[in-house]
C-alpha cells in the first residue's frame, strides 16, 4: 500500500479552482453571438456609409469630380484684315509650338517604373538623332542644331523636361512631324519616336508683306497687336476665347459625363479702304521718288475726294513685318498721320479757297505783285525774283508768288480765315481710326498780322498729310468737306456686318468757289511749263510745295519739304494724289521733285478707276495782265 | 373534394349546392425552370446594357477620332490658304508677271462696250516706260525677289518697235 495511492479522507470534499469555461458547446448561445457581432459590424459599416453618402457626400463628390474634370481653353481665332476688294492684309494660321522632353527623348518614352531591355536600350540610343533628322527635314537647318535642345540636361545633371524646340511652325508641318515620330525608325511605327509636343501658338502672317504694313500694323511675340490698325483694333481683331470643361479618365472623354462647351467668340475682320495693288503701285512710285530726290522720308496717299476714303497710303522708308528685327524703330509708325510739318505752297489752294468763298477775288482778279513785302519785321519775298508783276489771281497760284498770296489774304480777317482752315480740318485730329493722329497746330483769331501772312502761303502753322489731303479735297469736290476714312467695313466672324461710325462732312465753301479754285490750280498743270506737267488723256490741276522745313533740333529752319498736290480731272475732279518728300538732297523744289511722283501715280490710278479720258482741252486763260 | 355524404334521414334536408373537388392546380413551370427563366431575363438584360455602353463607348471614340481628323484637316486647309494668299499677292503677280514678259503700261484706253469706240489715245507700249515698277524696288524678301535681282535685262515687249 502507497501512501500517494491513498484518497484523502472523505471528511474535506476535493476543491477544484473555480475556471471559467465558455459556453461554447451550447449552439443557441454560439448562434446568439454570431448574430450580435455580424449586427455590430453591420452598424458599423452602415454608419460609416450613412457618413459617407449622406453627410460628406458634398465634399466627396467635389473631389471626385474635380480629379475627373479637364479644362482646356479654346483660343479665338484672331480677325482678318483685308484691303477694300478682299485681298488679305493680315491674317492668322494655326501653328504650334514644338516641345520637347528630353527626358523622354533620351528614354525614348520607356517606363520608368521597369528596367530597359537591351533592345529599349538600343532605340533610346537611336532616338535623339533620329528625332532631329526630322525635325531638320521638316523645320529646315541640319539635325546637329536640334541635338543639343534634345538632350539638354538641367543644373543638377538630371534631363529637362520641358524645352521649347521650335515657335509658329504651321500647324500642318507639326502633323507631318508627328506622323514621321508615330512612323518611327522603320515607318511601321516599331518602334516608334517619343518625346515631341505641341501647344498651340498661332501665325499672324502678312501675305503682302511691306505693303501698307504701316497702316495695319504688326503684332509682338505674343500675338497682341503692337502698332498701327492691329493695335488700336486689337480688342476687336482678338475676339474671346472659349472654354471646354468634360469628364475624361485615363481611357478618354467620359460618354454622358459633364460636356460644358463654351465655344470661342472669334474676333471681327476689317475690309479697308485701301487698294493693295493702287498702294502697290503709290509705294513704287514713291520709292523713286525718293530715290530720284535723295530725300529722308517720304509720303505719298491716293484719296477719292468725293468720299474722303484713302486709296493708298504709302510712307517710305517703311518695314516688313515678317521680318521686323531688320526694320527701324523710327519707320515702324504712320508718318502720313503722326508727323506735323510746314505745309508750304500748297497751302495756296486754301488760303484762295476761303477768298474766293468770301467773294473777295477770283480767278482773273488782278493783283499787283512787288519784289518785295514787309511782313511783320522782315521782309518777304518769292522763290523767283522778280520786279513788279502784274498777275491775275490765276497767275499768282501758277507761279506761286507768296507775295501775291500776302496781299490778298490781307482781304479776308483773321478770324474768318481761321475759322475757314479750322472748317478744313487743320489743327485737330482727323479720326481716320489710325492711331497716333497728330492734330498740327493753326494759330487762333488772335493771331499777328505777319503770323496771317505766313500761314497764307504754308509757313507758321503744322498740318499732316491726311489732314492737308483732306482739306485739298473739300476744296476740289464742290466745297464739302469728308473726314478722311481707311476702314471701309467691318463684320462678325460669322459675317454678320457691324456699324461703324458713320464718317462726319460738312460744307465749307460754295460750290462756285470750289470751281474757281480748281479753274487757278489746272492754271498750275497747263500754264506752266509748256505741257511737260500735263499726263496724256486727261486734265490735271494740281499745285506745288517748297517749304522751309523747322528742325527742332536747332529750333530753326533746316532743309525743305518738297510736296504736290494733283487733282484729276480737272473738269470735275474724282481723284486726289499728294506726295510730300522731306529733305531732299537733290534740290528742293515740290514742281521737280513730287510733281513726277503725283502725276506718275495719278496716271495709273484714273483709268484703274474708270475715269474716262478728258475730251476737252485745258482751257487757255490768262496768268497775267497788261 | 366533394363529398356525397347522405344521411338516411336526409330527405327532409333542403338540397345544397354540390361542392365539388377543386382539380389540383398543375404549375406551368417547375421551381427550376421558372429559375432558369429568370436567369436567362437577367443575363439578356445585362447584355443588352452592355452592348448600349459598348456602342456608347466605340462611338464615342470613333466621334473623337473624327474630331481630330477635322482639326487635321483645318490645319492642311490652313496652310494651304496661306499658301494661295501669298501667291496672290500684288508683289508676287508683279514679279511673275514681269517672268512672263509682261510690262506696266501707263496710258490704257478704254473700249465702250455698247458701241465698241475706243477712248482716249491708244499707243503701243515700248516696255520701258515705268522700269521701277517691273521690279518692286522696295524689298520683299522673297525667293522670286532674290531671283529676279539676278537678272537685270528689260525683255523688250512682244512687236514693239523702238
Amino acid at each position: 500500500m502507497s501512501a500517494s495511492n491513498r484518497r484523502p479522507a472523505a471528511s474535506t470534499p476535493r476543491r477544484y479552482r473555480r475556471s471559467w469555461q465558455l459556453p461554447i458547446g451550447r449552439s443557441s448561445l454560439r448562434i446568439r453571438s454570431a448574430m450580435v457581432i455580424g449586427a455590430l459590424i453591420i452598424v458599423l459599416c452602415g454608419g460609416r456609409a450613412f457618413q459617407l453618402q449622406a453627410i460628406d457626400a458634398e465634399a466627396f463628390a467635389d473631389e471626385a469630380a474635380t480629379k475627373m474634370q479637364s479644362a482646356s481653353t479654346l483660343p479665338a481665332t484672331r480677325g482678318t484684315i483685308t484691303d477694300r476688294n478682299g485681298a488679305v492684309l493680315a491674317a492668322t494660321e494655326p501653328a504650334m509650338r514644338i516641345i520637347a522632353d528630353p527626358d523622354q527623348v533620351v528614354t525614348n518614352g520607356a517606363d520608368k517604373r521597369y528596367p530597359m531591355t537591351e533592345q529599349q536600350q538600343a532605340e533610346a540610343d537611336a532616338a535623339p538623332a533620329a528625332i532631329a533628322e526630322i525635325l531638320a527635314t521638316h523645320l529646315g537647318g541640319k539635325p546637329a542644331d536640334y541635338l543639343p535642345t534634345l538632350t539638354k540636361k538641367r543644373t543638377d545633371g538630371t534631363y529637362s523636361r520641358y524645352e521649347v524646340v521650335e515657335r509658329q511652325v504651321p500647324a500642318a508641318t507639326w502633323l507631318e512631324i508627328e506622323a514621321a515620330m508615330r512612323a518611327g525608325a522603320n515607318g511601321d511605327g516599331r518602334p516608334a519616336w517619343y518625346g515631341l509636343a505641341a501647344e498651340t501658338n498661332p501665325i499672324r502672317t502678312y501675305p503682302n508683306r511691306s505693303l501698307a504694313s504701316n497702316v495695319v500694323g504688326f503684332v509682338n511675340g505674343e500675338g497682341v497687336g503692337a502698332a498701327g490698325l492691329e493695335n488700336v483694333l486689337e480688342d476687336e481683331l482678338a475676339g474671346q476665347p472659349g472654354q471646354s470643361i468634360y469628364d475624361a479618365s485615363r481611357y478618354g472623354r467620359i460618354p454622358f459625363g459633364t460636356n460644358v462647351l463654351v465655344p470661342p467668340v472669334d474676333g471681327n475682320n476689317y475690309a479697308l479702304t485701301i487698294d493693295n495693288d493702287m498702294q502697290l503701285l503709290a509705294e513704287q512710285e514713291l520709292a523713286e521718288g525718293m530715290s530720284t530726290s535723295g530725300a529722308e522720308t517720304g509720303m505719298a496717299l491716293v484719296m477719292n475726294v468725293h468720299s474722303g476714303e484713302l486709296l493708298a497710303l504709302a510712307n517710305a522708308p517703311s518695314f516688313d513685318p515678317t521680318a521686323l528685327g531688320e526694320a527701324e524703330t523710327r519707320d515702324l509708325g504712320n508718318r502720313a498721320v503722326t508727323d506735323a510739318y510746314e505745309p508750304g505752297s500748297v497751302q495756296k489752294v486754301l488760303t484762295m479757297a476761303a477768298l474766293m468763298d468770301a467773294g473777295l477775288i477770283k480767278p482773273d482778279t488782278r493783283v499787283e505783285v512787288p519784289p518785295l513785302i514787309a511782313s511783320g519785321s522782315g521782309m518777304v519775298k518769292d522763290a523767283f525774283s522778280h520786279g513788279e508783276l502784274n498777275l491775275t489771281v490765276r497767275g499768282v497760284v501758277a507761279h506761286s508768288s507768296n507775295i501775291g498770296t500776302i496781299r490778298l489774304a490781307r482781304l479776308l480777317p483773321k478770324d474768318q480765315l481761321s475759322n475757314y482752315l479750322q472748317d478744313f480740318g487743320l489743327g485737330s485730329q482727323p479720326e481716320t481710326g489710325l492711331p497716333g493722329e497728330t492734330s498740327g497746330s493753326v494759330p487762333g483769331a488772335d493771331m499777328a498780322d505777319y503770323t496771317r501772312d505766313q500761314i497764307s502761303f504754308g509757313q507758321g502753322l503744322s498740318v499732316s498729310a491726311v489732314q492737308m489731303a483732306s482739306a485739298v479735297a473739300a476744296v476740289v469736290n464742290g466745297g464739302v468737306y469728308h473726314q478722311p476714312t481707311i476702314i471701309k467695313s467691318a463684320t462678325t466672324a460669322d459675317g454678320t456686318p457691324i456699324e461703324l461710325p458713320e464718317a462726319t462732312e460738312r460744307r465749307v465753301i460754295s460750290e462756285e468757289a470750289s470751281t474757281q479754285v480748281v479753274d487757278v490750280m489746272e492754271a498750275v498743270i497747263a500754264g506752266v511749263g509748256n505741257g511737260s506737267r500735263s499726263i496724256p488723256g486727261y486734265r490735271t490741276a494740281g499745285k506745288s510745295g517748297t517749304a522751309q522745313r523747322f528742325d527742332p533740333s536747332c529750333k530753326c529752319y533746316n532743309g525743305y519739304t518738297a510736296s504736290f498736290v494733283g487733282v484729276a480731272p480737272a473738269e470735275d475732279p474724282q481723284l486726289l494724289v499728294y506726295v510730300v518728300l522731306d529733305q531732299p538732297s537733290n534740290g528742293s523744289s515740290g514742281s521737280k521733285l513730287a510733281l513726277p511722283v503725283v502725276q506718275n501715280i495719278m496716271q495709273t490710278a484714273l483709268p484703274r478707276y474708270n475715269v474716262l479720258p478728258s475730251t476737252t482741252p485745258a482751257p487757255e486763260l490768262p496768268l497775267d495782265y497788261e | 373534394m366533394s363529398t356525397a355524404v347522405s344521411f338516411r334521414g336526409d330527405e327532409h334536408q333542403p338540397s345544397r349546392p354540390g361542392l365539388t373537388l377543386v382539380p389540383p392546380t398543375r404549375s406551368t413551370v417547375s421551381p427550376l425552370g421558372f429559375g432558369l427563366i429568370i436567369m436567362a431575363l437577367v443575363v439578356i438584360g445585362m447584355a443588352l446594357v452592355m452592348v448600349i455602353t459598348t456602342s456608347v463607348a466605340a462611338q464615342s471614340r470613333e466621334l473623337s477620332m473624327l474630331r481630330n481628323e477635322a482639326t487635321e484637316l483645318q490645319y492642311r486647309a490652313a496652310n494651304l490658304t496661306t499658301e494661295l494668299q501669298r501667291t496672290s499677292s500684288s508683289a508676287s503677280l508683279v514679279i511673275r508677271a514681269s517672268d512672263a514678259g509682261m510690262v506696266p503700261n501707263p496710258n490704257p484706253v478704254f473700249i465702250r462696250l455698247s458701241d465698241g469706240a475706243i477712248l482716249g489715245d491708244a499707243t503701243p507700249v515700248l516696255g520701258d516706260e515705268a522700269p521701277h515698277l517691273r521690279r518692286p524696288s522696295v524689298s520683299l524678301h522673297t525667293d522670286e525677289e532674290a531671283a529676279a535681282a539676278a537678272s537685270s535685262a528689260l525683255p523688250m515687249a512682244p512687236g514693239a518697235q523702238r
